[in-house]
């Protein structure tokens, strides 16, 4: 499963994502964080991405509409280990501004 | 070279009616550098390109793709390439009835099961890269050609390609765009490690992004190597090309009264 429920609570999950983040897998990993950040109370969703190998635009595209939809509720979104490659990634697509918020810089060294 | 090659191109003959428009090239694509294809026009480039992007049948052991004849391409392995690639024609090759956006969004939907919201914004960061996103919604009819080119640039990129080619990049741009288009080639390569392949005659833009060069007259190699090698080349053709010397006509006069009078 490329995404995990490590923990939750009324107002705050952490989810946990695994593998690619890209075209192939961001339709199904979407489904499933979509049917979580949806649920009403829920103001806070951590994302720990240590696990993540390799992103695209597809990922980052992913990133920004949970962020959105987050934010529209007056929630966070928070993204902990993204690797290099990932945080380049939403670099080139000039988000770095509007994701800084979300990053918690705990890098992992991975590509 | 370092770099493993992605594709080795050995002995490529090409013909268009009736005429040979390509003898003999060979050389090789280094895996995340980009190859800058240069020569002067009518030289064979354009030609070599539709080659490497499977538009032109290739013949047997000509062209090879991380190990792999592309003259044994099936129509599974051909659409597994197409998929690999993004191509930036020198025309742009928008679809007029589309938006700007929508152009972009066309490969995604077609090779893609991801969602239109998805698609959306991939199309709009697309669009970002290239300073167009203000006109997203616009038809290609409303951009000017510089502006229909980096639309063409973004829809290449729509499906993050691991291989770009680009025909002629910087054509019909201002100086200011066309450097803005060279940066972003570079950060391409640097940050998603693309392997680009750009073919272009304008000698300042190549030289900028290039890490291999490969020179062509009249559907030969002339020189291939690093931009160094090409700039101290001892091969006269390759310093006029340098130069921007003009040919002092192509046919000796009694070859030219004798195709005048015929």
């Amino acid at each position: 499963m490329a995404v995990v429920l490590r923990d939750q609570d009324s107002q705050k999950v952490v989810l946990e994502i695994q593998d690619a983040l890209d075209r192939n897998t961001v339709p199904e990993i979407r489904k499933q964080i979509l049917k979580i950040i949806k649920k009403r109370d829920i103001r806070q969703v951590d994302i720990l991405a240590h696990g993540v190998t390799s992103m695209d635009t597809a990922g980052v595209a992913l990133l920004l509409e949970t962020w959105r939809t987050l934010e529209k509720k007056s929630g966070a979104l928070k993204l902990r280990g993204l690797n290099e490659g990932a945080l380049r990634i939403i670099q080139l697509a000039r988000l770095n501004d509007v994701l800084s918020g979300s990053i918690v810089e705990e890098r992992n060294e991975g590509h | 070279m370092s770099a493993s090659p992605v594709i080795t191109i050995r002995n490529l003959n090409s013909h268009y009616q009736g005429h040979q428009v390509l003898h003999d090239v060979s050389f090789q694509v280094p895996r995340n550098q980009i190859t800058v294809i240069m020569g002067m026009s009518g030289c064979g480039k354009t030609t070599l390109l539709r080659h490497l992007v499977a538009l032109k049948k290739t013949g047997l052991n000509q062209i090879e793709v991380d190990g792999k004849d592309m003259g044994k391409y099936q129509e599974k392995e051909l659409s597994a390439y197409r998929r690999r690639i993004g191509v930036l024609f020198q025309s742009g090759a928008l679809f007029n009835s589309l938006s700007v956006a929508e152009n972009i969004a066309v490969p995604l939907k077609v090779h893609t099961a991801l969602p239109g919201e998805i698609i959306r914004i991939m199309a709009l960061i697309k669009l970002n890269m290239v300073g167009l996103v203000d006109v997203a919604d616009y038809l290609p009819s409303q951009l000017s050609g510089g502006m229909r080119k980096r639309a063409g640039l973004a829809r290449s990129l729509a499906m993050d390609p691991e291989i770009l080619f680009v025909d002629e990049p910087s054509a019909g741009l201002d100086p200011i765009t066309a450097a803005a288009l060279d940066q972003l080639i570079l950060e391409l390569k640097e940050t998603l490690g693309m392997t680009i392949i750009v073919v272009t005659h304008e000698l300042r833009s190549a030289f900028d992004i290039a890490d291999q060069m490969v020179v062509m007259d009249k559907g030969r190699i002339l020189q291939a190597g690093s931009p160094d090698t090409i700039r101290e080349s001892g091969n006269e053709r390759v310093q006029q090309f340098l130069r921007r010397e003009a040919d002092q006509g192509s046919l000796k006069t009694e070859e030219y009264v004798a195709q005048l009078m015929a």
